[in-house]
């Protein structure tokens, strides 16, 4: 995540932890973390038409 | 019946059993009195109301004393609402130990009302216990506002004063993960670096594949959670059963508080319940209707706030804001006195669960402001914030902090944002969650 010049910001209860770094997955998932986000977003609005459209086909039965 | 007899012993004139008359209609009382599971999320929140009032009987933050000591914190909306504290607290005084014994006392002839199926007068004592608990977290104090408390007031709201009260407690409680989710459509839980710039890592699971576990939890909130409403059992009864362990997994890290609560509702509604409410629409279902829209709006108002409201803190917490970041702050006053020489005061939070809320410490010094004028000449402050493992951003970077005053619903200027340039100053090493 941080290059070799990275400043780190120790505090009184990180003293003695490591950097912060990501997995190789995360590696992979990172480039697109925004697309991902994206999806999510349109999967939970998807999921609330869906939910709503059933709501009202239900109360009208 | 013994329950009619014993509040028409009590409250025998015509006014009063006109008056209980007109309340059991108004607050639909009479589906509590039906319904055995309603019955049972009575007693659900009436426990959860006592463990609230267990941790708040000794807690000094609506205290004469936190006012005076400068150590409370008011909601943006009513900052000066120190000024209204009356209690004070364990050694000053026993008027807050005082009144929580008199709820406790309620609790209890609550409990016991409803064991006699005594259910208007139950619900009157509730209310009164929601009203206190409303008002605290709501206006007297911001450090007592849990996202657990919001979950207990809002449900409480549904059982208490809504009609179809069985319909909407289970699509509110539904509600609840799927608007939960929405906070983690970010990288802390995309990535799982929530999680992975935790020293201790995911429990149990590690964190070379923390992504699919966290992808995991928010596909089953914003997804799953409908299947809970299902009344095909074998639909039901999966996504329950992670539901349940889902919670007692949390509870590794997040301790009892909130698994408690949710547990207890989430088996109640889903789990031991097969009580049906017919859906056909008809006027009753507006109040609910709208509740839960006003919920939803709720949930995205940070949305017209300018910036990360996870970074900035704007907006955060008028929604659920479970888990949405893992939290790094460091926040420097420097006061410089009219004579002496100056001070230098670091607040610094390395506890993943802290917000970090920039707010918290404005209001901070913006009390040393007003209570040292005489005294101080100016103050220097900055506070620098990372999340989930990222950059730690200057947020705010002034020599003049009492000079700031701060807007509850949109975005103060003097808090620098990323996208407009708010420096990196340093990386953080991984923390903790305690």
């Amino acid at each position: 995540m941080n290059s070799a010049s990275t400043t780190y910001l120790v505090l009184q209860e990180t003293r003695g932890n490591g950097p912060v770094t990501l997995s190789p997955l995360q590696k992979i998932m990172q480039p697109h973390e925004a697309q991902l986000e994206t999806i999510w977003w349109c999967i939970w609005f998807i999921t609330l038409c869906i939910v709503i459209a059933r709501g009202v086909r239900n109360a009208r039965r | 019946m013994n329950n009619v007899v014993l509040r028409e012993r009590v409250f025998d004139s015509a006014g009063e059993k006109q008056f209980f008359g007109w309340y059991r209609r108004f607050f639909s009382v009479a589906e509590i009195e039906a319904r055995p599971t309603l019955q049972l999320i009575f007693g659900a929140l009436l426990f959860s109301l006592l463990i609230s009032f267990i941790g708040w009987a000794h807690n000094p933050s609506i205290t004469i004393g936190s006012y005076l000591s400068n150590s409370y914190v008011c909601w943006p909306y009513f900052q000066t609402c120190g000024e209204h504290y009356f209690l004070q607290g364990l050694s000053h005084g026993y008027s807050q130990t005082a009144l929580y014994a008199v709820l406790l006392g309620i609790i209890a002839l609550a409990a016991w009302l409803a064991y006699k199926k005594e259910w208007v007068l139950a619900h009157v004592l509730v209310v009164i216990l929601w009203l206190w608990k409303a008002l605290v977290v709501f206006a007297l104090t911001r450090a007592l506002a849990q996202n657990f408390d919001y979950y207990e007031i809002i449900l409480l709201f549904v059982l208490l004063f809504l009609p179809r009260k069985l319909f909407f407690l289970r699509l509110t409680f539904v509600s609840f993960y799927f608007l939960a989710s929405t906070v983690k459509f970010s990288a802390g839980w995309i990535l799982g670096s929530y999680f992975t710039s935790l020293q201790n890592g995911l429990p149990l699971f590690g964190s070379a594949f923390a992504p699919l576990y966290t992808n995991f939890v928010i596909a089953l909130e914003a997804i799953g959670s409908w299947f809970l409403l299902s009344e095909q059992k074998r639909l039901r009864y999966p996504v329950f059963a992670l539901f349940v362990l889902f919670h007692l997994y949390s509870s590794i890290i997040i301790g009892y508080r909130y698994p408690v609560l949710a547990l207890s509702i989430l088996i109640i509604l889903f789990g031991i319940s097969d009580e049906r409410e017919d859906f056909r629409f008809d006027k009753s279902f507006l109040p609910g209707m709208l509740f839960l829209a006003l919920l939803f709006a709720v949930q995205f108002s940070p949305l017209f706030i300018p910036g990360d409201e996870r970074l900035t803190g704007e907006g955060n917490r008028f929604r659920l804001f479970m888990f949405e970041a893992n939290h790094q702050c460091i926040s420097k006053f420097t006061i410089n006195w009219k004579s002496g020489a100056p001070s230098t005061i670091v607040r610094e939070s390395a506890n993943a669960r802290v917000r970090c809320d920039l707010y918290n410490e404005w209001f901070w010094v913006h009390q040393v402001c007003l209570r040292r004028s005489a005294s101080i000449k100016d103050i220097s402050w900055t506070f620098d914030h990372s999340i989930d493992g990222g950059p730690f951003y200057r947020l705010v970077d002034t020599n003049d902090a009492c000079a700031l005053d701060y807007a509850a619903f949109s975005h103060n200027t003097w808090i620098h944002l990323p996208e407009n340039g708010a420096p990196i100053v340093g990386y953080p090493l991984k923390d903790l969650y305690e």
